[in-house]
């Protein structure tokens, strides 16, 4: 075990390793937000009353949940530029090339998450009362008014913590894009452990490297969970009882009006 | 007629809930809706403005047909639910939207439905909250008022529309009895003001003291629709006798 290049790559990464652990962010959080984008579609598709909607969506669940995202970055990136189908190009916005197998990975990725997330919104616009809904109605307000003013923003307490638990998944699925050659944090490890003989102290290294990233959102989570609470609390309490108190009702299942 | 309700039917499934209800109301005109349990009232409530889409019938508001179109067949949803504006409804269980603020829930649907502005409905909003007492409550969370409280706030919510006619289904129903008085001096305090009403109710002390038309229905049928001293004076109708006469 080699200390000091363990606290030199720690302390002092290389550019390659910096650039991959941004690289790791922001494919998740790009792919997170489509996800969520087309997840909320496809929940309301499979909520809806017509039988051809619900089965569609249906059947793009099934098969994005069913199929490991692995195959889908070969099939997507390798599978259909060898088949002639379509080849992912690098492109440029804003000074910034985004290579093809990032986009390629992005989407992969997206689709996946909009599967997931599918069901995770299902749930909590299931979990909205029907009163909320009547009284949204009888104020005359749209089906669509009625579902973007009240059922999803009510139905955000039950769906933020399972979208956390996905949006970690996520940030550790990123890794699978090395098949296709992403140089995330994964693969560009393995490139400079390959090349030290170092493996032990690069890989703890990348352990470390996911633990912040994924620390990173944990308290991003907490602040979205706390700001959703903002109708238990007392609005004369000072913000660290708030921010307490918040603590505290996050492990009481004995809330009442859940 | 201000408000002209024909024959109205309503099935879920096999049971027949609503048989062919009319009544005529005026300008004005406060009608308590009264009846046991599973008469069919609430349903007859939520069919007025279609929260529940009658089968057959017609309704007519100020000479506007609502919900049904000329050859008696149910208009789409984005035509009904811009006709729901006239009517204000008050429910058993409030349904303020939890995650607003008592401000936020009166000023919602003004800014988002009539286009108003935030600060003209705010001053709305203020004025109806002086009215039903909760000026200072104005930045509570429902969560965090009373049931009473929250009713109040219901009602606020409801007249920040400026509807043409209020429906209360059953707004005493859920409450402990301390709290039912001020959400029943909210309602007559209405009523003096001249709002035409429908109010279901169980309160038949209530429906005397406020509503000059009262309506009985039993099985989905009216038993009895007259102005209220008639209705308590005659004393044919036996269903209706034995309803009044029961000892709780």
């Amino acid at each position: 075990m080699d200390w000091s290049f363990f606290a030199d790559q720690l302390l002092t990464p290389s550019d390659k390793f910096v650039k991959a652990f941004f690289l790791v962010i922001y494919i998740s959080l790009i792919s997170m937000f489509f996800g969520i984008i087309l997840g909320a579609f496809f929940a309301i598709l499979r909520l809806s009353r017509n039988f051809l909607l619900q089965f569609l969506s249906f059947m793009y669940i099934w098969i994005f949940r069913s199929v490991p995202v692995m195959v889908w970055f070969v099939l997507f990136y390798t599978g259909f530029a060898i088949a002639g189908i379509f080849r992912f190009q690098d492109i440029t916005i804003f000074d910034v090339v985004i290579r093809g197998n990032v986009q390629a990975a992005i989407i992969c990725l997206s689709m996946r998450e909009a599967a997931y997330m599918a069901e995770v919104i299902r749930g909590g616009i299931l979990s909205v009362e029907q009163g909320q809904i009547d009284a949204s109605k009888a104020l005359g307000m749209s089906w669509w008014k009625s579902m973007y003013r009240i059922t999803l923003p009510q139905s955000l307490r039950v769906v933020v913590p399972p979208m956390g638990n996905n949006f970690n998944i996520m940030l550790k699925t990123t890794a699978l894009a090395s098949v296709i050659g992403v140089e995330e944090l994964f693969l560009t490890t393995r490139t400079i452990s390959a090349a030290t003989f170092k493996i032990f102290e690069m890989f703890l290294v990348l352990a470390i490297a996911y633990l912040v990233i994924t620390m990173g959102w944990s308290v991003l989570q907490m602040i979205m969970e706390y700001r959703l609470n903002r109708h238990e609390q007392d609005p004369n309490k000072t913000l660290v009882q708030k921010i307490k108190s918040n603590f505290k009702f996050s492990n009481n299942i004995h809330r009442d009006g859940a | 007629m201000f408000l002209t309700i024909d024959n109205i039917h309503k099935t879920f499934g096999n049971n027949h809930v609503l048989r062919g209800i009319s009544t005529k109301l005026n300008r004005g005109d406060v009608m308590s809706i009264i009846g046991p349990s599973g008469s069919g009232k609430s349903t007859f409530l939520k069919c007025i403005n279609f929260l529940e889409y009658p089968d057959r019938g017609s309704i007519n508001l100020n000479g506007i047909s609502i919900g049904f179109d000329k050859n008696g067949k149910i208009m789409g949803e984005n035509v009904i639910h811009k006709q729901r504006k006239s009517f204000g409804m008050v429910f058993q269980n409030f349904n303020l939207f939890w995650h607003m603020n008592l401000l936020e829930n009166i000023i919602e649907a003004p800014i988002r439905v009539l286009k108003k502005s935030k600060r003209e409905a705010e001053m709305i909003a203020d004025d109806l909250l002086k009215k039903v007492g909760l000026f200072d409550k104005k930045f509570s969370f429902p969560r965090k008022l009373s049931g009473g409280q929250q009713q109040r706030g219901a009602i606020a919510r409801a007249l920040a529309m400026s509807p043409e006619i209020m429906l209360f289904d059953e707004p005493t129903s859920a409450l402990d009895p301390e709290t039912i008085g001020e959400v029943l001096k909210v309602i007559e305090k209405l009523a003096s003001d001249g709002m035409t009403m429908l109010i279901v109710t169980h309160e038949i002390n209530f429906a005397k003291k406020v509503s000059n038309r009262i309506m009985m229905l039993d099985e989905g049928k009216v038993v009895d629709d007259n102005d209220t001293g008639s209705f308590f004076n005659s004393k044919e109708n036996l269903r209706k006798v034995s309803f009044l006469n029961q000892d709780y």
